[in-house]
C-alpha cells in the first residue's frame, strides 16, 4: 500500500521541515498551507486516504477540516491524524467530536509519530479491505436475488396457462412462499375426454427443491410424445392408452428415486377425470387428502389415501383408486401450506379446518371460493407473507 | 568600548543553544557587561533558543533562526531571537506574570516538573519581554538594564 | 554524560563531569539514571562541581530523576554559584538541598 499523506501546514518553514522528515521514513508527501487547500488537493490525488493536519490554520482550520473530511457525504475514507499545540488539550475533545483518528502533539519525535502513522495505513488497509469484501457481498447478493426472481417467473410459466376444459370448471391459486418453493400443480387434456389434474409438493425450500419440481413438471407435462409418463403406446388405434394415476406415480417413483444423499421426495396426487361420466380416477403419494363437495347431498367429504411419497421407497407401490362425482361436485387439491398454516398462537388450520370451510363456502362460485380461501387463511395466520407455498386447486365437474 | 550589533543566523538543532552562547558571551563581555549580567542573559537566551528549538520547530533540525543582539542608547541589552516556525499563543506570555514558581513539595507530584519553567525564569531575570508575529515571522525581545 | 560514581555506605553520589546541564545534556542524563536506577542507594548525591551553566532543562532533568527515585533522597553538592542561584531562584532549594562539600551532604542530620 502506497504511503501517501497529506500534510496541512500553513507554516512554510514547518511543512519544508515536516516534509524532509517524514520523506526520510519513506512517505510520499502531498502538502496543503490550509484547509481549502487541502480539499483541493485531496480531489487532485484520489488515491491519498492519510492526513497529518495542523490545528491552527488561516481560513478553513484542523478542526474544520476533520469534519468535512469525516462527514458521511465526503466520498472516500480518511484516516485523520490531527496535529495538537502543546498546550491546545481543549481541541483534543473538539478532535475527538470532530472525528480525528489521531493526536500527535506537534513535538513528538519522528518514531513514535512514524508508529502512529503507520498505525493509520494499518487501519486504512482494513477499512478498504472491508469496503471491498462488502462491495463483493453485495453483487453476490443482488445477483442470487435477481436468480430468485427469475426463478420463480419461470416457476408462474409453469403453471397451467389453460383451465377451461369441455365439461370442467378449474381454478387455482399459487402463493410461493418467501424463499422460493417445490409446490406446483398442473391440469392438462389427455384426450377428448380424459383431463388430468394433479398437485405435487416436493420437500424442502430453495433452489434444489424449485429444480427439482420444474423437473416433476417436465416428465408429467410432456405428453406430446404417444410414450410418456402418462401415455402408453399401443399398437392398435388409438395407438395410446392412459396410464393409470397408480402407474403414473410408480413410474415417477422410478426416475426419483435418489441417489444421493439430498432427502429430496415428493408428496403428490394424480388424478384423472373422465368428463363425459364424472368418474375420476386418483391416486396418492403421501399427499394431504383432496376435500369432495357434494353439491346436491350438501356435504364435504375427504378422499384419501395411506401411501407413500415418492422418491424415497423403491418398493414403493400405489393404488388407484376412483369415486363417481355428480353434477357441480367440486373437488379441492391442496398443499400442506394450507392445512399447516399456523395462527399467532401456534395453531394450525388442519384438514378439517379447511373441509369446513369449504363447507361453509358451499353456496359460493368456485371463483370466489379459492380467493375467500386465500383470505381466511391470512387472517388465520396474520400475515400476508406465508412461511410455505400455498397451492389450492379447484374444478367442477360441469356433466354432460 | 564596542558599540556593535550582534547579529547571526543559526540552524536548529539540539545543541543550538551552546554554540550561540559561545558566540554572544565574547560580545557581551566586549560591551563591557557585568559577569553577574552576562551569565543571566546566557541563560536567558539560552531559554529563548531552547522554545525555538522545541515549539516553534517542533523538534526539528535545520531551520533557520537569528539572533541579534545590542546596547540600546538607553543603555538597556536588547536580546531579540527571530523564526520562522509556528507561533507562541498570545495568552502565554498573558498569563505568566500570574504565574509563580511553585516550591515543589515532596507530597504533591504535581508540583515537581513544570512547564514554562524557563519562561519564569526568562521573566524573573528581564526588565522586559515582548512577543509579536509578523507575516510569519516570529521574534522574541528581551531588555535587560545594565546599570 | 561524562560522569563518575562512587558508592559509600548509605550513599551513591554521582559526578558530573559536565561543564553545561543543559537540553543537550538532560537526555543522556536521564538515560544513565535509568541504567542504574536499581543499583542506587538511600541517598543520591549529585557533584554539580564541574557544572557551570545550568538551564530549564537541567532542572527538569534533576526534578525526573526526583520522579524516578521515589524513596530515595536527593542532594545537590558542590554547586557553582549560577547554578544556586538558579535552584534558589525557582525554588526547587527547598525540596533538593544543596551543600557546599560531600562532607556535609554526607554528615547526619542533626
Amino acid at each position: 500500500m502506497s504511503k501517501e499523506i497529506l500534510l496541512v501546514e500553513d507554516n512554510k518553514v514547518m511543512q519544508l521541515l515536516m516534509t524532509k522528515m517524514l520523506s526520510s521514513r519513506g512517505y510520499r508527501v502531498i502538502s496543503a498551507f490550509n484547509g481549502i487547500d487541502a480539499l483541493a488537493q485531496l480531489d487532485k490525488h484520489p488515491s491519498i486516504q492519510l492526513v497529518l493536519s495542523d490545528w491552527m490554520m488561516p481560513g478553513l482550520n484542523g478542526i474544520e477540516l476533520c469534519y468535512r473530511l469525516k462527514s458521511p457525504e465526503y466520498g472516500r475514507y480518511i484516516f485523520f491524524v490531527l496535529l495538537s499545540g502543546r498546550d491546545d488539550k481543549e481541541s483534543i475533545v473538539e478532535g475527538i467530536n470532530a472525528g480525528a483518528d489521531d493526536f500527535v502533539a506537534k513535538d513528538t519525535n519522528i518514531n513514535e509519530l512514524d508508529a502512529r502513522l503507520k498505525a493509520g495505513l494499518r487501519n486504512l488497509e482494513l477499512h478498504n479491505q472491508l469496503i471491498t469484501k462488502n462491495i463483493e457481498l453485495d453483487r453476490a447478493y443482488a445477483t442470487m436475488k435477481e436468480d430468485l426472481e427469475s426463478a420463480n417467473l419461470l416457476i408462474r410459466r409453469m403453471l397451467p396457462s389453460q383451465t377451461s376444459f369441455q365439461g370442467v370448471e378449474l381454478h387455482y391459486t399459487h402463493i410461493p412462499s418467501a424463499q422460493i418453493g417445490g409446490d406446483m400443480l398442473g391440469c392438462m387434456q389427455l384426450d377428448e375426454d380424459h383431463i388430468a389434474i394433479y398437485l405435487f409438493d416436493v420437500s424442502g425450500h430453495g433452489v434444489t427443491s424449485a429444480l427439482m419440481s420444474f423437473a416433476i413438471q417436465q416428465s408429467i407435462s410432456s405428453n406430446s410424445a404417444s410414450n410418456s409418463n402418462v401415455k402408453r403406446k399401443k399398437e392398435t388405434d388409438p395407438f395410446y392408452s392412459l396410464r393409470d394415476p397408480s402407474e403414473v406415480l410408480a413410474r415417477l417413483n422410478r426416475s426419483y428415486i435418489n441417489q444421493d444423499d439430498n432427502n429430496l421426495y415428493f408428496t403428490m396426487v394424480y388424478a384423472v377425470l373422465n368428463t363425459k361420466s364424472g368418474l375420476l380416477n386418483y391416486a396418492f403419494a403421501g399427499h394431504p387428502p383432496m376435500i369432495w363437495l357434494q353439491k346436491q347431498q350438501q356435504q364435504c367429504l375427504f378422499i384419501q389415501q395411506e401411501s407413500f411419497v415418492v422418491g424415497m421407497f423403491d418398493f414403493a407401490d400405489f393404488q388407484t383408486e376412483q369415486v363417481q362425482l355428480n353434477c357441480g361436485d367440486r373437488i379441492f387439491l391442496y398443499s400442506d401450506g394450507i392445512t399447516e398454516a399456523e395462527s399467532s398462537d401456534n395453531q394450525q388450520f388442519s384438514e378439517q379446518g379447511l373441509k369446513q370451510l369449504v363447507q361453509d363456502l358451499a353456496d359460493q362460485p368456485a371463483a370466489k371460493q379459492t380467493d375467500t380461501i386465500v383470505e381466511t387463511l391470512k387472517s388465520w395466520s396474520g400475515t400476508a407473507q406465508f412461511n410455505d407455498d400455498i397451492s389450492l386447486l379447484v374444478f367442477e365437474w360441469k356433466g354432460n | 568600548m564596542s558599540t556593535g550589533k550582534f547579529h547571526k543566523q543559526y540552524s536548529s538543532c539540539l545543541e543550538a543553544s551552546r554554540t550561540v552562547a559561545s558566540d554572544i558571551l565574547p560580545f557581551w563581555q566586549s560591551l563591557g557587561l557585568d559577569v553577574a549580567v552576562t551569565g543571566q542573559m546566557e541563560l536567558c537566551l539560552v531559554e529563548i533558543v531552547n522554545n525555538v528549538f522545541e515549539h516553534a520547530y517542533s523538534n526539528l533540525e535545520g531551520a533557520k533562526f537569528e539572533i541579534t543582539s545590542y546596547l540600546s542608547d538607553t543603555s538597556k541589552l536588547v536580546i531579540e531571537v527571530s523564526d520562522y516556525g509556528d507561533s507562541m499563543p498570545t495568552h502565554i506570555l498573558k498569563d505568566l506574570p500570574k504565574m509563580d514558581f511553585i516550591e515543589p513539595l515532596a507530597a504533591d507530584p504535581n508540583t515537581w516538573l513544570q512547564s514554562r519553567r524557563g519562561l519564569k525564569i526568562i521573566q524573573q531575570l528581564s526588565d522586559k519581554i515582548e512577543y509579536h508575529s509578523h507575516k510569519s515571522r516570529n521574534t522574541f525581545r528581551l531588555l535587560r538594564k545594565t546599570s | 554524560m561524562q560522569f563518575d560514581i562512587i558508592e559509600k555506605g548509605q550513599y551513591t553520589v554521582i559526578q558530573v563531569r559536565e561543564a553545561r546541564f543543559d537540553a543537550k545534556l538532560a537526555p543522556s542524563f536521564r538515560e544513565e539514571l535509568e541504567k542504574i536506577q536499581g543499583n542506587i542507594r538511600d541517598h543520591l548525591v549529585l557533584d554539580l562541581g564541574d557544572v557551570r551553566f545550568m538551564d530549564s532543562s537541567g532542572l527538569g532533568a534533576v526534578m525526573g530523576a526526583y520522579k524516578m527515585l521515589r524513596n530515595t533522597k536527593i542532594s545537590i553538592v558542590n554547586p557553582q554559584k549560577p547554578i544556586l542561584d538558579l535552584l534558589k531562584l525557582t525554588r526547587i532549594d527547598k525540596l533538593i538541598l544543596s551543600h557546599p562539600t560531600i562532607e556535609d551532604a554526607l554528615a547526619p542530620t542533626t
